[in-house]
C-alpha cells in the first residue's frame, strides 16, 4: 500500500518556478523514497521553501515550463492545497504559524479536521455521534501531545508558550493528522541546543514509529547531517548536489555555495 | 466533590430564576421597555451571525445590514402583499436571505480585507437602492406599514406575542451558535481568520467554510430582519443603510469579537445606551455614542468580554466540547 512502482513517496520532475524575471526553481528533479528522511539545504534564497510550497500546492509551475509532482502515484499539480493535505502531506512553516486565540489542545484538534468524519452540521442531526467523534479526536490529540511531551500544557493559550514549545505544538498539529509525507520548514530555527536535541530524537521517532517520510529544510547543519538519509543541496534555484550526508559535506560545489570559491588555487 | 455539586446547583438555581424573570418581564414592564428588550433580542440574533462571520471567520464584510433589510422586506412583503402568515413568511425570508448570503460568498472567496469590505459596502448600497427605487414592489422611500404578529394568546397591542417569539429564537440562536463554534466548524473558521495558507495545510477547505459563515450570517440576519419589521410595525429603507452596519459592528466590538457571550453583552449595551441618552442628551447622543466607540477601540479592543476574561472573572469560551 502507498508505494508506486519504485517505492517512491514523492517524485518531482523538471519543476521550474519563476517570479517575474527571477527563476526561483530551475528544472528541479528529485525523488524521495518511502520512509526516508531527506535533508534539503542551501543558502538563503536558494529555493528550499519554494520547493515545499510547490509540493503543498501554494505555488504551481506554469504549464509552458512543464514539470511533474507526484505523491504516491497521485498528480499533485491537479489538487488544491487542502486536498493535498487530505491525501497525507502535512507541513509546518518557517515563520511560526500557531493559531492565535486557541489553546494547545484546540490547535492540535484543528490538525484533526479531516479526521473528524462527521458533516459540518452533524451536531444537530446526530449529536451523539458528533460528541463521540470529538472525544476520539481529543484522545488522539492528547496521545500526540504526550508523544512530544507537551501534554501538561494542553490548556495553555498556545501563543503564550515559549518559542521552542510553540514549534513543538505546530509539529504536533501536523503530526496528529498522521501524514505519510511530512514537510518541515526550518523546525530548528530559534531553538536552544537542548531543544534541537529533542527535535533530533523526535524526528527519528517519527520516522520509526509513525513511518512517515520527512522532507526537512534546515539551516542547523548538525541536525540535518545527523538525521538525514540523503541530503539535497540547492543553490540559486538549481540542484547542485544530492548524496549521503558525509559525501555532501565534502562536495566542493557545496562548500563553494556556502563559503565561496577558494581564490588561492 | 460536594463543593462542585453545590456550586453547580446554585448556578442552576440562578439560571432558572433568571429565565423565569425573563419570561415574566412582559407582565411587569411597560410597552416602551418591552420594545427595547425586544430590540436587544433581535440585535443579539443578527449580531451572532455577524460575529461568526467577522469575529470567528475574520471576514471583514459590510453585507449584514443588507441581509437584515432583505430579511425584513422579504417577510413583510410576503405577508402584506401575498397574505402569507408570519409563521411561514419569516422562515421563507430567512432562507432567502441565507441564499443571498451564499451568493455573496462567491465573490468574497477571492477577496480579502479591505477589498472584501469595499464590495460588500457596494452590495449594501445596491440593496438600499432597490428598496428605495423598486417602488412597485417595495413601496419606495416612504416605506410601508407591517401588521402585528398575533399568537392569539394575549390581548392587543401584541407586544407580548412578539416578545416570546423573539425570546425563543434568540435562545435557539445562542445555543446553536455555541454548538457551531465548539465543533470543527468553529475551529476551521478561526484557522481561516488567522492564516488561510495554514488552514489549507490543515486540510481545511476554505471555500466551504467561508460559504458556511456567509450563509449563517445571512440566515440569522434574515430571521432577525423579519422580526425587526414586525416589532417596528413598519418597514423603512433607511433602517438598513450603512449606519445599521456601524451599529452592528459597534455591538460585536463593544461586546467582544469572536465571543458568543460578548455578543450578548454588546448587543444589550449598544441597544440600551442610545435609549438612555434620549431626553436631556438627545442633542449629544451621536457624539456620546461616537466617544464610546472610540473608547472601546482604544482602551478595550478586545471588548468587554475579552476584558473581564483577562481579569479572570469569566472563563474563556472553548472551541471544543
Amino acid at each position: 500500500m502507498g508505494a508506486d512502482s519504485d517505492h517512491n513517496n514523492l517524485m518531482i520532475k523538471d519543476v521550474t518556478i519563476r517570479f517575474g524575471g527571477l527563476i526561483a526553481l530551475n528544472r528541479i528533479s528529485m525523488e524521495i523514497k518511502d520512509g526516508e528522511i531527506r535533508g534539503l539545504i542551501g543558502p538563503n534564497g536558494s529555493g528550499k521553501t519554494t520547493m515545499l510550497n510547490v509540493i503543498s500546492g501554494i505555488y504551481r509551475p506554469v504549464r509552458e515550463d512543464g514539470g511533474l509532482v507526484y505523491f504516491q502515484g497521485k498528480d499533485l499539480l491537479k489538487l488544491k492545497p487542502h486536498e493535498i493535505a487530505i491525501i497525507g502531506i502535512g507541513r509546518t512553516f518557517q515563520n511560526l504559524c500557531i493559531l492565535k486565540g486557541m489553546t494547545v489542545l484546540e490547535n492540535v484538534l484543528t490538525g484533526l479536521h479531516k479526521t473528524i468524519g462527521t458533516g459540518d452540521f452533524s451536531f444537530i442531526l446526530s449529536p451523539r455521534k458528533t460528541r463521540s467523534m470529538e472525544e476520539q479526536a481529543k484522545d488522539k490529540a492528547f496521545e500526540i501531545l504526550k508523544f512530544i511531551r507537551m501534554d501538561s500544557y494542553w490548556n495553555h493559550i498556545a501563543t503564550d508558550l515559549s518559542f521552542g514549545n510553540q514549534r513543538l505544538v505546530e509539529l504536533a498539529r501536523t503530526l496528529v493528522g498522521n501524514p505519510t509525507l511530512l514537510l518541515l520548514d526550518e523546525p530548528a530555527a530559534g531553538l536552544s541546543e537542548a531543544e534541537v536535541k529533542l527535535l533530533h530524537d523526535l524526528l527519528k521517532k517519527i520516522q520509526q514509529e509513525k513511518r512517515a517520510t520527512i522532507l526537512l529544510v534546515e539551516h542547523v547543519m548538525d541536525l540535518v547531517m545527523e538525521v538525514s538519509d540523503i541530503v539535497t543541496v540547492f543553490d540559486f534555484g538549481a540542484k547542485i548536489a544530492e548524496n549521503e550526508p558525509i559525501e555532501v559535506k565534502r562536495d566542493p560545489k557545496v562548500i563553494e555555495a556556502y563559503f565561496g570559491k577558494n581564490e588561492e588555487t | 466533590m460536594t463543593f462542585v455539586n453545590k456550586s453547580s446547583l446554585s448556578k442552576k438555581i440562578a439560571s432558572i430564576s433568571f429565565f423565569i424573570i425573563i419570561c415574566a418581564l412582559p407582565f411587569v414592564v411597560d410597552r416602551y421597555v418591552l420594545y427595547v428588550i425586544n430590540l436587544i433580542f433581535i440585535n443579539i440574533i443578527v449580531c451572532l451571525g455577524l460575529n461568526v462571520l467577522l469575529g470567528y471567520g475574520g471576514q471583514f464584510a459590510f453585507s449584514n445590514a443588507a441581509f437584515y433589510g432583505i430579511g425584513a422586506y422579504t417577510s413583510a412583503l410576503l405577508t402584506t402583499r401575498l397574505l402569507i402568515p408570519y409563521w411561514l413568511s419569516i422562515p421563507i425570508g430567512a432562507i432567502f436571505t441565507a441564499f443571498i448570503g451564499l451568493l455573496i460568498a462567491l465573490p468574497a472567496l477571492r477577496l480579502k480585507g479591505v477589498y472584501l469590505a469595499i464590495i460588500t459596502i457596494g452590495f449594501t448600497h445596491l440593496t438600499l437602492w432597490v428598496f428605495l427605487h423598486w417602488v412597485k414592489v417595495t413601496h419606495g422611500g416612504g416605506g410601508f406599514e407591517v401588521p402585528p404578529l398575533v399568537l392569539g394568546v394575549f390581548a392587543p397591542p401584541y407586544e407580548k406575542d412578539i416578545y416570546y417569539i423573539t425570546l425563543a429564537i434568540a435562545i435557539l440562536a445562542v445555543l446553536f451558535t455555541y454548538k457551531l463554534i465548539r465543533s470543527k466548524v468553529g475551529r476551521a473558521l478561526v484557522a481561516i481568520r488567522e492564516n488561510e495558507i495554514v488552514a489549507q495545510a490543515l486540510a481545511i477547505n476554505i471555500t466551504t467554510y467561508k460559504m458556511i459563515a456567509f450563509t449563517y450570517s445571512g440566515l440569522l440576519a434574515g430571521i432577525s430582519g423579519g422580526l425587526f419589521a414586525i416589532l417596528l410595525r413598519f418597514c423603512f429603507p433607511e433602517n438598513f443603510d450603512l449606519f445599521q452596519m456601524v451599529m452592528q459592528f459597534a455591538m460585536i466590538m463593544v461586546g467582544g469579537l469572536g465571543s458568543v457571550m460578548g455578543t450578548l453583552i454588546g448587543a444589550s449595551i449598544v441597544t440600551i445606551l442610545p435609549e438612555l441618552l434620549r431626553g436631556p442628551f438627545t442633542a449629544y447622543m451621536e457624539i456620546l455614542f461616537g466617544a464610546l466607540l472610540l473608547f472601546f477601540t482604544v482602551f478595550m479592543p478586545e471588548g468587554i468580554f475579552g476584558f473581564i476574561k483577562k481579569k479572570g472573572w469569566v472563563k474563556r469560551e472553548s472551541l471544543c466540547t
